[in-house]
């Protein structure tokens, strides 16, 4: 299926489906470069927590997972975490969500590159991209891998000579590795590559399809890929990186937006006619040294 | 013979029209009853229901998905995407789930109301 035109479509409340509701709460989800954090923005999230009385986790992807905030908060929440350098981690969207990282070769005896620089690369280039489903991605510095990147719709792993670039890995329930779509690629090459591929994934793929799905359904598999990607097979290279090229160009950080648009900002309540009150039916309880949902059942 | 019944459908005040996201569906506060609101801007059509689902009464629905199947309208909890008729308020992805309960709306230029009193618009609570 092609899709008519390459623009992200206005979100509606019917497209973000994602949002991690769990229990009566929606969660900010804040975002932090490729698991990398600075001390001063370790605190401004203990902080900001706390302040919101919000449960904190890391998440697989490198990120940080703040629950249980009153949809009242969430403006207010995101304004002190904008302010302080954070944006939006797109987890409700089917859109593009972590480029995991490994240490790399800063610190680690084993990089052959400085993966968390090309993650955080990738990762501002592609943030809050949508797709026909939840795009994932890794950056590893070396063949030990420990990014992950063999699980990722996208992977990166360092060799020698340059990249590595795997794709169409995913995880969930029937786990599948992704394939090498090319190798020792330079940083320019393999990002002119990903967009290619992921600008064909947007357009031909089928609603709801993880890049996985998408490849065993194609005729060809991963040797006709390689073919439209990397050689340009069907001439729509030039087209695709364009394309891709506006996306980049027209990003804005969704709840940044949220924050300075009181139209969407007065969206955030739980009553519409009484939007001051809390939603009453919401109960926490004590568990370690959090909090969590009471029981629904 | 059935007896006869008198209309007492009551309807309060909502909200206004440009209170509602089109395509979309907020929360109103009636007393201490949560009422999920839903416009199918499409469509020119209002319906309301209990805000509460069923399935593990989570106060979610105004949240939910809106959409029709075959004509019909019908909301998806955004939990477990359990589906609802927005029409009479059974479940149309599981028949073992119970029913909502769903509320007339008339507008009056901008102004929305919902109809509820008498046995017919008894909310359900968490």
């Amino acid at each position: 299926m092609i899709l008519a035109k390459v623009t992200i479509p206005r979100r509606t409340p019917t497209t973000d489906t994602s949002l991690i509701f769990r229990r009566e709460a929606p969660i900010p989800w804040c975002h932090a470069f490729p698991g990398e954090i600075t001390p001063q923005k370790l605190m401004a999230i203990g902080r900001i927590a706390e302040k919101y009385n919000l449960y904190t986790k890391i998440t697989g992807g490198q990120r940080i997972d703040m629950f249980g905030a009153h949809v009242g908060d969430l403006p207010l929440i995101w304004e002190e975490l904008i302010e302080e350098g954070f944006e939006s981690g797109h987890a409700y969207g089917k859109a593009l969500r972590t480029v995991k990282s490994c240490v790399g070769s800063t610190w680690c005896r084993f990089g052959l590159h400085d993966s968390v620089s090309y993650a955080i690369r990738v990762e501002e280039r592609y943030r809050g991209l949508r797709a026909p489903h939840k795009m994932k991605s890794a950056v590893s510095g070396c063949i030990r891998e420990c990014a992950e990147a063999q699980s990722k719709d996208f992977g990166i792993i360092a060799t020698e000579k340059g990249w590595n670039l795997y794709v169409c890995g995913n995880g969930g329930s029937k786990p599948q590795h992704a394939q090498l779509l090319a190798a020792d690629l330079d940083s320019e090459t393999c990002i002119q590559y990903i967009d290619r591929f992921l600008m064909f994934y947007i357009k031909t793929a089928d609603p709801l399809t993880r890049t996985a799905t998408w490849l065993n359904k194609m005729e060809g598999g991963i040797d006709y890929l390689r073919n439209v990607v990397v050689k340009d097979s069907l001439g729509i290279a030039a087209e695709l990186e364009r394309e891709m090229q506006a996306l980049v160009d027209s990003y804005k950080c969704e709840w940044r937006e949220v924050v300075e648009t009181p139209a969407l900002r007065k969206r955030f309540t739980h009553f519409v006619n009484a939007p001051e009150e809390k939603d009453p039916s919401v109960k926490f309880e004590q568990l370690r040294d959090q909090k969590k949902a009471v029981e629904w059942k | 013979m059935s007896p006869i019944t008198k209309d007492k459908t009551n309807w309060f005040f909502a909200c206004k029209v440009e209170d509602v996201p089109a395509n979309g569906g907020v929360c109103i506060k009636y007393k201490d009853e949560q009422i999920a609101l839903f416009h199918f801007a499409r469509r020119g059509e209002w319906y309301a229901s209990q805000n509460l689902c069923p399935h593990r009464r989570q106060m979610a629905l105004s949240r939910g998905m809106i959409g029709t199947q075959q004509a019909e309208p019908k909301v998806a909890c955004p939990f477990h995407k359990k589906t609802f008729s927005l029409t009479d308020g059974r479940c149309l992805s599981d028949e073992h789930e119970c029913a909502i309960k769903v509320f007339p709306v008339k507008l009056e230029e901008d102004r929305v109301y919902i109809g509820v009193g008498g046995k017919e618009g008894s909310v359900v609570t968490a």
